[in-house]
């Protein structure tokens, strides 16, 4: 479905260029919901606004991208526009920031699918309250006409996703779709946004910085560090034996409701150095070595790739 | 048991909306007490009106035995959720930590600055960044910042307002630990205002849940996370994600939160309860005590 | 960057037009007054830089001390402003209620005056004189500055750190000092930079009329008056002092905007995301 090959994502600041995404490449497929984690500063976010063509105007993006085995030119902003909103569909941590303030909201998405799809106006209001209806945004003719600021948070993130899956798309983007809202509603869009997958068999970006929530969700995993893939893994494949320290480390940072984690917690983190591997400055296991070579990412098994010069064993994890 | 805090029966309102809608709680001399809660539910006015910041409207707060509704108290300070904003942006790291001692005109110059590094240095951050002004620090370390300026003048009770919900997972936990440690060193008695389960379960020995104004269960943490009662706090348990991809579940939620300008009659809770009946949707249900120091708000306690 | 240069460029003809105002006395090639029948309108030579008028004085010295009246009236009148309008927007946000409507309601009347008409009566009344127009410019000028400080203190006064700064005990007189007014200072001094090109075009409104500094006090505003009848015929003559107008506002218009910049810059971290956690 989606193929990224050596993105890289860069800022120029006094002739010095800082990448905030160095070499990532990975895949998607139809079907499957990729997670990626990972915390602030870890490019996340900026890998997946590079795949929509969404970068800040100064950044410097390089690497190939395939969609449906068609190559995108990242110079092409045009290339993007036809695929925005028809073949890739996003949903922000905001919903504010993508819903128009001064239209209805039955109003966005309808004109969204009157403008995509070339249907009549008076057809894709229908569908529009039809998907409503589907997404659990009801009475969907009363909340239609609503404006977003009388909405709750909830139902604006509901209707957002609703104008970006309108066209059906085969790639959705999702980036902190929940962070912003309450846990019983974070659970509500979670199942809708994993429905829609399962149902019209398209592929999810789901990015977050909340392993709960891909442990929930994703079917594969990419953990991102400072702007590098440090693991790529299925998901309970992961979560049961992380190869990768920093994966390692999140898991174990994680607040549990079954017990208590605060014991196991490293009081100080130490600051990062610039070569070698990334994370070798907050590393438990960090060697000499790793402070000199910058691990690549290298298949362990199959589905499986890490990048640390010593990846844990199951011994090691437990 | 002497209580150190006691709250009867505060309303807080903003104009028709009751954002705390009579609450009382008590807290002992070495609790530390989570606050839990989904937006709207009156988790952070509750903490600001026993801060001292807002005056309830009705119903009384009472410390060490005194009634201080509206009052500030120099033993109780708060630290707020966003660090950026409860910084003033024009003041270096010093002049910040400092700010407490230089009111309270407890020390000489010489001795304050003392003090100020002592201070970085208890709550973990560099005394290089004295001289930094907040926006050149980090999500952590502002956050930090604003801890050692509530720290400096010794309180008894902090009310900490979502303190690491704005941070990442392995900064916020490494907050939290310093936290506990600070509890234990200076016996300080925290009010955790949080939005997750998780983490007040690592740092808190009571938790109170709230739901559109008030509290619907109380409880020892344990007990309360091991045997939730109330529909609320078990929707809420449910709902958390468990970082488990082999322990999936599939919950199914009903509703929105109550509208508080028109709340629910009876238990507020009802229209998303999966248990209602026409009891519950009359009379608000009264805050019983199933057991030893776990109460609830809930019909459905009572008769099972 | 950008907002550097605009910041730059705008102090550096600042600091320029200010030097030449101060030092008219030295730089001056001839004296402003002296009158001369032969040489009357004469173009720009090597003796008369920028030519001279219909009563043959030295364009050029005349416009170095016209300099000197229209960068204090401007700087003066806007420094007037300035604590008038503080003071009372401070006043107003801070105790509100009767008080802030009192202050408000007459900023309100205050700003919808015309200045000029308000120029022209009290003009009428009284000698026109410099500290009248710089007093005109002021009084009709701090409205202006009073509400952008009483808003920024009203939005400042909700904020997190001054509660803050409550719980650990400060009262209103630390409040105002320490945490009010640095941080509101920011926008009202942009505004202020602005005010001062205003007060300078307002001069010179002024003084063609001739209602502002009276001859033989050389100003830009009275030589652009003294050059009307001539526009056609000795182009020098309107050009050097308009050119000085033109120069004075564009350079605190600059200014004004890479303060802003500036001000924005520092206080938003931009792109915060891309430090890292």
């Amino acid at each position: 479905m989606l193929e990224v090959k050596n993105l890289q994502v860069g800022f120029e600041e006094a002739g010095k260029i800082t990448w905030a995404v160095k070499n990532s490449s990975f895949s998607v497929s139809a079907g499957e919901i990729l997670g990626i984690v990972g915390e602030s500063g870890s490019g996340k976010s900026m890998t997946a606004m590079a795949i929509m063509g969404l970068w800040p105007a100064d950044a410097i993006v390089r690497g190939q991208l395939y969609f449906q085995g068609r190559k995108i030119d990242f110079a092409q902003h045009k290339a993007w526009q036809e695929l925005r909103g028809v073949m890739m569909g996003m949903v922000f941590q905001d919903p504010t920031s993508t819903l128009n303030p001064l239209y209805p909201v039955g109003q966005t998405v309808a004109e969204a699918l009157c403008y995509h799809k070339k249907i009549p106006l008076e057809e894709a209001k229908r569908k529009a309250l039809k998907l409503f209806t589907s997404l659990g945004i009801l009475p969907a003719a009363t909340r239609a006409q609503q404006y977003p600021h009388q909405l709750s948070g909830g139902l604006k993130q509901r209707v957002a996703l609703a104008a970006a899956i309108c066209c059906k798309p085969s790639l959705l983007i999702a980036d902190e779709p929940t962070t912003a809202l309450d846990v019983t509603v974070q659970a509500q869009i979670l199942n809708l946004l994993t429905a829609y997958v399962r149902e019209e068999n398209s592929a999810l970006l789901l990015i977050s910085h909340d392993l709960g929530v891909i442990a929930q969700t994703a079917d594969r995993v990419l953990v991102m560090c400072r702007g590098v893939i440090v693991e790529e893994a299925p998901v309970i494949k992961l979560f049961k034996h992380p190869l990768h320290p920093y994966t390692q480390l999140l898991m174990n940072s994680l607040p549990r409701l079954d017990r208590n984690v605060l014991h196991n917690i490293e009081k100080n983190g130490t600051a990062a150095s610039s070569v070698g591997c990334v994370f070798a400055g907050r590393c438990q296991y960090c060697r000499e070595f790793c402070l000199l070579e910058e691990p690549a990412l290298k298949t362990i098994t199959e589905n499986r790739k890490v990048c640390c010069h010593f990846p844990l064993t199951k011994g090691r994890s437990s | 048991m002497g209580n150190l805090l006691e709250v009867k029966n505060i309303v807080y309102t903003y104009g028709r909306i009751a954002a705390v809608d009579g609450v009382s709680l008590a807290l002992g001399d070495s609790d530390s007490l989570g606050l839990v809660g989904e937006s709207g539910s009156g988790k952070s006015t509750l903490g600001r009106c026993i801060a001292g910041l807002l005056t309830p409207q009705r119903g009384r707060i009472l410390y060490q035995g005194k009634l201080i509704n509206g009052r500030l108290h120099k033993e109780i300070q708060l630290v707020f959720q966003d660090s950026f904003a409860a910084l003033n942006p024009r003041m270096k790291v010093e002049a910040l930590v400092e700010e407490g001692l230089i009111i309270h005109k407890t020390a000489d110059k010489e001795k304050r600055r003392r003090q100020v590094r002592e201070m970085l240095q208890t709550v973990g951050v560099d005394p290089a960044l004295l001289s930094r002004f907040p926006h050149q620090l980090s999500g952590g370390q502002r956050q930090r910042v604003a801890l050692a300026r509530t720290l400096i003048l010794n309180p008894r009770l902090i009310i900490l307002d979502e303190p690491v919900s704005s941070l990442d997972v392995t900064t916020g936990m490494r907050l939290l630990s310093l936290l506990q440690d600070l509890k234990v060193k200076h016996n300080l008695v925290y009010i955790f205002i949080s939005h997750d389960l998780a983490v007040v379960r690592q740092i808190c020995s009571r938790v109170a849940v709230m739901y559109a104004g008030k509290i619907v269960e109380i409880g020892d943490v344990e007990a309360v996370f091991a045997r939730p009662v109330h529909f609320y706090t078990k929707l809420l348990l449910d709902a958390h994600p468990i970082p488990d991809p082999e322990q999936r579940k599939k919950i199914n939620i009903r509703g929105e939160a109550a509208d508080l300008l028109s709340p629910p009659s009876g238990c507020r809770f009802h229209p998303r309860c999966p248990a209602a009946d026409q009891r519950c949707r009359r009379i608000p249900p009264p805050f019983v005590e199933v057991t030893d120091n776990h109460r609830v708000a809930c019909h459905k306690a009572i008769s099972s | 960057m950008r907002s550097n240069i605009s910041l730059f460029t705008g102090l550096i003809l600042i600091a320029f037009l200010v030097t030449l105002a101060i030092l008219a006395p030295v730089i001056a090639t001839h004296d402003p007054a002296t009158t001369s029948a032969e040489k009357w309108l004469q173009p720009p030579s090597s003796e008369h830089f920028f030519g001279t008028d219909r009563l043959g004085r030295d364009i050029f010295s005349r416009v170095l001390y016209g300099a000197r009246v229209s960068l204090s009236v401007g700087m003066l009148s806007t420094f007037v402003s300035l604590g008038i309008g503080t003071l009372l927007g401070l006043l107003a946000s801070y105790y509100g209620g009767l008080v802030d409507v009192i202050i408000m309601r007459f900023a309100d009347v205050v700003l919808v005056f015309p200045s000029m008409l308000l120029a022209i009566t009290l003009v009428s009344i009284f000698e026109p004189a410099l500290w009248l127009v710089i007093l005109v410019i002021a009084g009709t000028g701090w409205p202006s500055i009073a509400r952008l400080v009483r808003s920024e203190v009203l939005r400042l006064r909700q904020s997190d750190f001054v509660a803050s700064a409550r719980l650990l005990g400060a009262k209103n007189r630390r409040v105002v000092w320490r945490h009010l007014l640095p941080n509101a200072i920011g926008p009202v001094l942009v505004a202020a930079t602005l005010c001062v090109p205003a007060a300078v075009m307002t001069e010179a409104s002024l003084s063609y009329l001739g209602l502002g500094v009276q001859p033989p006090t050389p100003t830009w505003g009275n030589m652009l008056r003294d050059a009307q009848l001539y526009l056609r015929f000795a182009w020098w003559y309107a050009f050097f002092p308009g050119f000085f107008v033109f120069i004075t506002v564009f350079a605190f218009h600059l200014t004004g905007e890479g303060l802003r910049q500036a001000l924005g810059l520092s206080q938003t971290a931009r792109r915060g995301w891309r430090a890292g956690s």
